[in-house]
């Protein structure tokens, strides 16, 4: 199976590219492609969308999680129902069950478009926090089938921040909560998943990441940071992107006056001052034009982009 | 005029905080004291099983202020199981974040602006609505009150603003809107969207194919959206120039 992982902050086109990837691998490839990131940009083409050989999945949490606490036979409760939401801290964990439950269908080409840069560190970093979380003592201690096992030293720490809590927050509030742990807690098991994934698509040397970035976006140098630093021990192949790029797009004539002239040299500046700064870390980078005009079509047109690129040998 | 803030948000690589020091240079120049404030919402330090610096101090400031008690405080902070909670309920950070707030400017009847340089539209969005999930979601304690007043600030006139800045493309300019929506179902916050980096604005007779159809595009959304805001793009390269250049430029009165 092909397994392609697209990062990089919001703006850089990351969504448009990947999903272009997609097509293009779906004209020969039974492919899936979630995309995690918060903007529902692609409902319009999920709409429109009628390749049988793509699915277009949009990452969607809150489903995630009541499919997830049905087949427990759990309730939820109103705590659970704002972690669960959009942008709040079990986001990346229940992205990797849907990756899962994705993958697990078998497509022949799996394409993930991840949340924006710092978000990216949380997501890839997943593993660590299901493993403190679920090793924490004190969490355990909370949880009321394990508190008869606890020292008194850890019990004496608990009960201390529970009081204080209650102070903060009301005392509804901490009920609420502990019921909350004793759910997650319960879900142990189906969040460890995050690791296997980790382990056997992530850290694969078939798989590649890429880095989206474009001239217009100045924080290049701050998502390959986190890029880099996040995927030091990751074997997969890591290319940097290039997106909506002006080369061989900008022709600048004599006739033209100066301010059209500084305006125009102002984007191939920044294009060449981006590749320079790509060029001391990579050895090569791809490149992919800016579409240019109002065209509903353009990420079709992205995608005849990719095949300039072949990356597998 | 009392306290002030202008919330910056908008997609990554719109040009938040080129546009934040625009505004406070805007404010300098009509002799209004602001500052910018970053507003960076990371909850856990990757390696480290820590809260990252900043975020840190900031919850222990607030957290020892509130239960009277440095040292517990820190503690609580301190704490794996607090941290451990705060890991999954990023809504204590948040908190946190709206408590500094609420003592450098909600809560003072100071004369200043405060521009906010936010996270993306979607994490802005979990943010803003922190307040009032957990005013839902509390109903007593410490923090309960905090929300209340918070949100009481929210509803005075003219004292907490929304700015959004999109790009001139669809996708974009969709996303602000989106937003924009998202923000009345929380509250009634006033926002105000900025199409940034618009090249027609103040060039034409231009000659160029490539910002001929860059154009095209800004006209056809601005038609298709009914669009006012705009703020023209600079051929500065270089973030000091750029910013000198759209003060000159940009007539919005901030």
């Amino acid at each position: 199976m092909i397994f392609e992982v697209f990062c990089g902050t919001g703006g850089v086109g990351k969504t448009s590219l990947s999903l272009a990837r997609a097509i293009q691998l779906a004209e020969t490839l039974e492919t899936v492609i979630l995309t995690i990131d918060p903007s529902e940009r692609l409902k319009s083409f999920i709409e429109t969308n009628n390749n049988k050989n793509l699915k277009i999945k949009i990452f969607n949490p809150e489903l995630t999680f009541k499919n997830l606490l049905k087949n427990k036979n759990k309730e939820s409760n109103r705590l659970l129902g704002i972690i669960m939401q959009k942008n709040s801290g079990m986001n990346e964990l229940l992205a990797y069950i849907e990756i899962d439950q994705l993958i697990s269908a078998g497509p022949q080409a799996f394409i993930l478009d991840t949340p924006p840069s710092k978000h990216f560190s949380d997501f890839i970093n997943i593993d660590k926090r299901v493993l403190r979380f679920y090793s924490n003592q004190m969490i355990r201690a909370l949880s009321s089938s394990k508190k008869s096992i606890l020292g008194s030293i850890i019990k004496k720490g608990v009960d201390t921040l529970l009081s204080s809590l209650k102070k903060l927050t009301g005392p509804n509030f901490v009920d609420e909560f502990l019921n909350t742990v004793e759910i997650i807690l319960d879900l142990e098991e189906e969040f460890s998943t995050a690791k296997e994934i980790k382990k056997d698509y992530f850290n694969s040397k078939g798989s590649i990441f890429y880095l989206v970035t474009n001239a217009e976006h100045s924080k290049f140098k701050e998502s390959e940071e986190i890029f880099s630093k996040e995927l030091k021990n990751i074997k997969s192949n890591k290319f940097v992107i290039i997106n909506k790029s002006s080369e061989g797009l900008i022709e600048i004539k004599k006739t033209f006056k100066q301010d059209e002239k500084n305006l125009l040299n102002s984007f191939t500046e920044k294009e060449d001052n981006l590749k320079k700064l790509i060029s001391k870390k990579y050895r090569d980078y791809l490149i992919f034009p800016e579409i240019l005009g109002h065209n509903k079509d353009y990420v079709l047109e992205l995608s005849k982009n990719w095949d300039e690129y072949e990356l597998y040998d | 005029m009392s306290s002030k803030f202008y919330f910056v948000s908008g997609k990554g690589g719109v040009g938040k905080t080129v546009i934040c020091k625009v505004i406070r240079e805007k404010l300098k120049a009509k002799e209004i004291k602001s500052s910018i404030l970053q507003l960076q919402l990371n909850h856990i330090e990757d390696k480290k099983d820590e809260l990252s610096f900043n975020t840190k101090k900031i919850l222990t400031d607030y957290i020892s202020k509130k239960l009277k008690s440095k040292k517990l405080g820190s503690w609580i902070v301190d704490n794996s199981l607090f941290q451990a909670i705060t890991n999954i309920l990023p809504g204590f950070i948040f908190m946190s974040y709206w408590g500094h707030l609420y003592e450098l400017g909600i809560g003072s009847k100071k004369d200043e602006v405060f521009i906010i340089d936010g996270p993306a539209s979607g994490h802005a969005l979990s943010f803003l609505k922190a307040v009032f999930q957990y005013n839902n979601i509390f109903k007593s304690g410490i923090l309960f009150e905090d929300t209340k007043k918070i949100i009481d600030y929210f509803k005075e006139e003219n004292k907490f603003e929304v700015v959004i800045i999109s790009n001139p493309e669809e996708l974009s300019l969709e996303e602000s809107i989106d937003f924009k929506k998202s923000l009345k179902e929380i509250s009634n916050f006033k926002s105000k969207i900025y199409l940034n980096k618009l090249i027609g604005v103040e060039y034409n007779e231009l000659q160029s194919q490539y910002l001929k159809k860059k154009i095209e595009t800004e006209k056809k959304l601005i038609k298709s959206f009914k669009f006012t805001e705009s703020i023209p793009l600079s051929a500065m390269t270089k973030e000091k120039e750029i910013i000198n250049d759209l003060v000159k430029r940009i007539n919005y009165d901030f």
